[in-house]
């Protein structure tokens, strides 16, 4: 069982190191950048999919200029709004292939995906903030830790606290991860895509309904799949952060111990583990029975707001493409390029071998099952994680980016930074180093297997797909070691506390 | 969750959330189970089996025939009209009747694709100056309005003209008189065929107006001409002459009405079965070449492209271009008109450069020439060099005829094909059944030191007229027709050929019955084919696409049977053709061609990767969720009682 981890050193030195951190990334990303990266990382089909490129949307703005529709050609399968935003920026990408670039539009776009990425990344700090808050301020609810402050105000002290924090670590993670920087220099939409989705996240952790709605309306326009993440945001706004099981503070043993300790120390003061007792049971009747119409009240407001956020994206869409294109264009374009697999080129997923085999017959269905495989574990994962809904976006993050057509290495980005919010409950991982090199490898082998079969001619279209299944092997494996020590994590929780509350009495 | 274990009771009701969890994976699939039966459903649109084997059964009991009628016309001075002059042609009606299918049954070689249903229909018109008296059969036809497209009468009251044009009886003259023959008879014979005629002089008619003529003109050589017919033709000579349109005539002895004879109409039936009938290639001979009923060098739905290909073996010593648009409107396009009512076809052309032979010439100092010899033409055509294949014609079904003419460079310029008999090649050219034909042409004074002419060099259309005729003879025998009209000396006949268009209208007539019977067949074999292909895999997807093709193709074969009863040429043809078109489209359809070669087994190897693990998994945990519940329920039971 770890314990939150101390600060090392004074306040300012935490801001120091936090600031220099993102100095420190944004400079890396100007340096590779100024040296003409974005062109080599450009073409690589790790970092762009035929959904977020920027070439492509380039192509689109530029038949936009000319009068056309942005979707004529079947080229640019981004949302119209992407379009406007960047559209501008990056007008001149055209020659974005040739070494010599038009310098401004260029710098531009890359400080727009830059902002990008430090939003995402402040974002998850505070996010991070509060889940670590709300760790504490659970553990000191079950008596497994002692607080110094009291728990009412612990939230508003933590974070002023010298206390090197999770939202710091994932923060810091989020930038410096080559991956996001690949992304973000890549010529790519995904920037924009993880800041829209960590941005519902933020506002159902901030309990902000209507930012929680407008950013899981924007998310799931833009790349469709942080649609299932509707799931975790209502759990974030209706439970909170995330939290042991509610059950752990019904469970007959604790709160019986609750009460024989009540009873034998019944209101001498100095003693610690009285006043959590008193919470438990205080959080236990306030968090499942008593605010069930409130619950249903605000998951109301978050379908509410994501509806208001839907029409106003769908109107701006429209005004957006003008006459050129209408809406129907703007769905069969991107969902349904999305949905039914139409470009088949390789990529880091495993779509497009399979469906360059399979009999036309059977593409539909499998296509139907495919897809599925995503929905179908969402179910048993809310069941299960409902309490952890931080952990449970994690998971469904993943498992989309593992099994989405169009993948790139920018939802890895994404999910590896949600993943670093759970940091205190995953230090148990196992198989930790076998994971970190597993990426390592498939960062450099993918792209030799694919230079083998596609410049060198010397190897085939299995070399590489062998890559990506060890790529997907390696998520799946991310994700049932990660489900099972969060599992594994609650189950020590119970006992520590039981035992804990026993030994007290 | 286990709260407590190693102990037989429990204090609370156990947890639901396992199961629920289970259970919401096998939810998810039920759900996906009817999505699973629609998306895989073998949708199998009807197809209409019973009319496609009446179909076969009719076209392999009775072939489809197309009728033709055969009208003979005597032209003859005023008579006095007699009773028994109705009875007298319907003797002439019968004897040829009766010659007509002696022929026939004596001659089983005879390609019936291509005859006539049941022979001829005869009809006689005796067409005097003061009567038209016609023979009962078309006489009969007459209230069905079929009388229309016959002959009219009122040859013998023309002018002169006609009886210039037959006493001289040169091949040019044949010609005009075949004009005349056209103008004459024009309006009553347009777009229709099966329709022939055959008009008879009888010399005793040549005679009077030969001697009319001496009265008039007083020039004793052309009497002194005509005499030889007249006098020598007694030796039964009968000048037989076949136009270019659905008529030919005759001259000579026996032609009245009142001396015909059996003879006459033997040789009337003779040429009526050799040509109008079966395309003058037996004439002269028993040799019947049977197995260019299927080489019609056309694809199924009746199109065909020529593709003319100027080939300039070395570009280093000449370069010949050519204005090919021109030479396409003047010879090209009469050609593709005449034969439009049973084949579509499409010109293109090209010049290559680099393209040498594939066999090597040898020089002949008794020819003065270069030569290959006959042996050697099958390996002529360069197939690695020759990038004869033009990009629209190489997408689809469609067939290609490869024209090539080939311009050999100068260390062999004058080169000749040798036949198999040892002597040059006149037309220096040959044909491949279904590839095309090959021509060599000699750039004029390559002999010579004539090697200045290396820039481009435009073959002019009065150069190309020579060849253009070669490539219209080598496209006839392609068609299976002899190369040109047959001037068969042994029995007097001659043919007028068909300068302009290059087919005369009854050798049209001749393909397109042929053409339409294959079609017919064609059709109902594919279908035939198709539906024992469909019914022997109930695993394969027919789309409608298919059904509504096959129904077409049904209904278009009936057409044709109704119009080739009712004698519609063209309609005929074109519903043939359609028929066969649709039946291949169907059996083509590229969407059941993916399916031909998928057994029931595969079904095996797409479900089990994905779904028998999956499902294994499912089921393993759905036994061992439920028993562990039922389990952890009964000790919760257990330990109720226990505490009562």
């Amino acid at each position: 069982m770890q314990s939150v981890k101390t600060g090392t050193g004074s306040m300012s030195t935490k801001m120091v190191t936090l600031w220099g951190g993102l100095l420190l990334s944004v400079a890396i990303r100007f340096l590779l950048s100024a040296m003409g990266s974005a062109s080599l990382l450009g073409r690589r089909l790790e970092v762009v999919s035929p959904v977020t490129s920027l070439t492509r949307l380039a192509e689109g703005q530029w038949l936009k200029q000319l009068g056309l529709s942005p979707y004529a050609g079947s080229v640019y399968h981004g949302s119209p709004l992407l379009l406007s935003l960047l559209g501008p920026f990056i007008g001149n990408r055209r020659d974005m292939l040739l070494i010599i670039e038009s310098e401004r539009s260029d710098l531009c776009s890359f400080w727009v995906f830059v902002a990008a990425d430090l939003i995402g990344a402040l974002l998850l700090r505070s996010m991070g903030e509060s889940l670590e808050s709300a760790h504490i301020h659970h553990l000191s609810l079950l008596g497994l830790i002692s607080e110094q402050i009291p728990t009412s105000d612990s939230k508003a002290k933590s974070q002023g606290s010298g206390r090197w924090g999770t939202g710091n670590t994932a923060a810091l993670f989020y930038l410096l991860n080559p991956f996001t920087i690949a992304v973000c220099i890549g010529g790519s939409t995904s920037p924009i895509e993880n800041m829209l989705t960590i941005l519902a996240l933020y506002g159902a952790i901030a309990g902000i309904v209507p930012l929680a709605g407008f950013g899981w309306a924007m998310a799931t326009h833009v790349g469709m799949y942080p649609a299932i993440l509707f799931i975790p945001i209502a759990c974030l706004l209706a439970n909170g952060p995330d939290g042991p099981p509610s059950k752990l503070y019904k469970s007959p043993e604790l709160v019986q111990a609750v009460h024989d300790r009540d009873g034998k120390c019944s209101s001498e003061s100095g003693n610690f583990h009285q006043q959590p007792a008193m919470h438990v049971i205080k959080s236990s009747n306030t968090n499942v029975t008593l605010s069930l119409g409130a619950k249903c009240l605000v998951v109301l407001k978050l379908i509410m707001w994501s509806a208001i956020s839907w029409l106003c994206i769908l109107g701006l869409c429209k005004f957006s493409l003008h006459e050129h294109a209408s809406l129907h264009d703007m769905w069969s374009e991107t969902y349904r390029f999305i949905l039914t697999v139409e470009d088949l080129s390789p990529n880091l997923g495993v779509f497009w071998y399979f469906f360059t085999e399979v009999f036309d017959f059977f593409r539909p269905f499998f296509i139907m099952v495919f897809h599925s495989n995503i929905v179908f574990m969402v179910m048993p994962l809310t069941i299960r994680l409902h309490h952890r809904p931080v952990f449970l976006a994690f998971t469904l993050t993943a498992i989309s980016s593992m099994l989405k057509s169009y993948p790139s290495v920018g939802d890895a980005a994404l999910y590896l930074g949600l993943m670093c919010l759970c940091i205190h409950q995953l230090s148990g991982l196992q198989y930790f180093y076998l994971l970190l090199n597993g990426y390592f490898f498939t960062a450099i082998i993918g792209p030799v297997m694919y230079n083998l079969w596609i410049w060198r001619g010397t190897g085939n279209a299995n070399f590489y797909f062998a890559m990506n299944l060890v790529y997907a092997t390696l998520q799946t494996v991310l994700i049932v070691e990660s489900s099972s020590t969060i599992i594994r994590y609650d189950r020590n929780l119970k006992k520590q506390s039981v035992k804990r509350s026993r030994t007290s009495t | 969750m286990e709260v407590v274990v190693g102990r037989s009771t429990r204090s609370t009701p156990p947890g639901r959330k396992r199961l629920l969890i289970t259970l919401s994976v096998v939810l998810s699939f039920l759900l996906g189970t009817p999505l699973w039966w629609k998306s895989t459903e073998v949708y199998r649109s009807p197809l209409p089996f019973a009319a496609i084997e009446t179909h076969a059964n009719q076209v392999a009991s009775l072939a489809l025939a197309l009728p033709c009628d055969l009208h003979v016309i005597f032209v003859a001075l005023p008579i006095p009209p007699k009773e028994e002059d109705q009875q007298h042609l319907q003797v002439v009606v019968d004897q040829i009747q009766q010659q007509i299918s002696i022929i026939l049954a004596h001659k089983e070689q005879f390609n019936s694709s291509e005859s006539c249903a049941s022979g001829f229909q005869v009809h006689v018109t005796l067409d005097a100056e003061n009567v038209c008296l016609r023979s009962r059969s078309a006489a009969g036809d007459q209230q069905n309005n079929k009388v229309a497209k016959f002959w009219p009468c009122g040859l013998a009251t023309v002018d002169s003209d006609l009886q210039e044009l037959l006493l001289e009886s040169s091949s040019d003259d044949d010609n005009l008189l075949d004009e005349f023959f056209w103008s004459f008879s024009k309006g009553e014979y347009l777009a229709t065929g099966g329709c022939y005629t055959v008009v008879l002089f009888d010399e005793d008619l040549l005679n009077i107006f030969s001697n009319e003529k001496l009265g008039e003109a007083t020039v004793v050589e052309v009497g002194n001409q005509v005499n030889p017919i007249s006098k020598e033709g007694k030796g039964k000579r009968r000048r037989r002459v076949v136009g270019k349109y659905r008529h030919a005539w005759m001259l000579g002895p026996e032609l009245g009405i009142l001396s015909f004879g059996r003879d006459a109409a033997s040789d009337i039936a003779d040429l009526a079965v050799m040509y109008f009938s079966h395309g003058g290639r037996l004439s002269g001979k028993d040799v019947v070449v049977e197995d260019k009923e299927e080489s019609m060098p056309l694809s199924a739905d009746g199109k065909a492209i020529l593709s003319f290909s100027l080939l300039n073996a070395e570009p280093s010593d000449w370069i010949f271009d050519w204005a090919f648009e021109e030479v396409e409107q003047r010879f090209l396009q009469p050609l593709v008109e005449a034969l439009w009512p049973f084949a579509h076809l499409f010109v293109e052309s090209q010049v290559l450069y680099y393209t040498p032979k594939a066999v090597q010439s040898h020089w002949d100092a008794a020819l003065q020439s270069h030569v290959v010899p006959f042996k050697q033409l099958p390996f002529f055509v360069n197939a690695n060099e020759w990038h004869l294949d033009s990009s629209s014609a190489a997408a689809g079904r469609s067939k290609l005829l490869h024209f090539a003419i080939y311009v050999p460079a100068a260390k062999e310029c004058p080169l000749h094909l040798q036949l198999s008999t040892g002597r040059i090649s006149q037309t220096n050219g040959f044909t491949s059944p279904g590839w095309g034909g090959i021509i060599v042409w000699n750039p004029p004074g390559c002999l010579g030191s004539s090697t200045d002419n290396s820039t481009g060099h435009q073959l002019s259309t009065k150069e190309l007229e020579p060849l253009i005729g070669v490539v219209v003879a080598q496209l006839r025998t392609l068609f299976g027709l002899p190369p040109t009209v047959l001037d068969d000396s042994k029995t007097d006949t001659f043919g007028v050929p068909a300068t302009a268009r290059g087919f005369a209208d009854w050798e049209v007539d001749v393909l397109l019955r042929r053409r339409a019977v294959m079609d017919v067949h064609a059709s109902a074999s594919t279908l035939a084919s198709l539906s024992r292909l469909v019914s022997s895999l109930p695993n394969m997807v027919i789309m409608d696409e298919i059904g509504d093709q096959v129904t077409s193709s049904l209904t278009a074969a009936k057409a044709a049977r109704e119009h080739a009863i009712s004698g519609a040429y063209h309609a005929t043809a074109d519903a043939a053709r359609k028929a066969r078109g649709l039946a291949e489209a169907a059996f083509f359809q590229p969407s059941i061609m993916s399916l031909l070669y998928f057994p029931a087994e595969h079904q095996l190897a797409i479900y089990t990767p994905f779904f028998v693990p999956v499902l294994l998994h499912m089921l393993v945990a759905v036994i061992k969720e439920s028993s562990r519940y039922r389990r952890e329920r009964r000790s919760y039971l257990r330990g109720l009682q226990n505490q009562d």
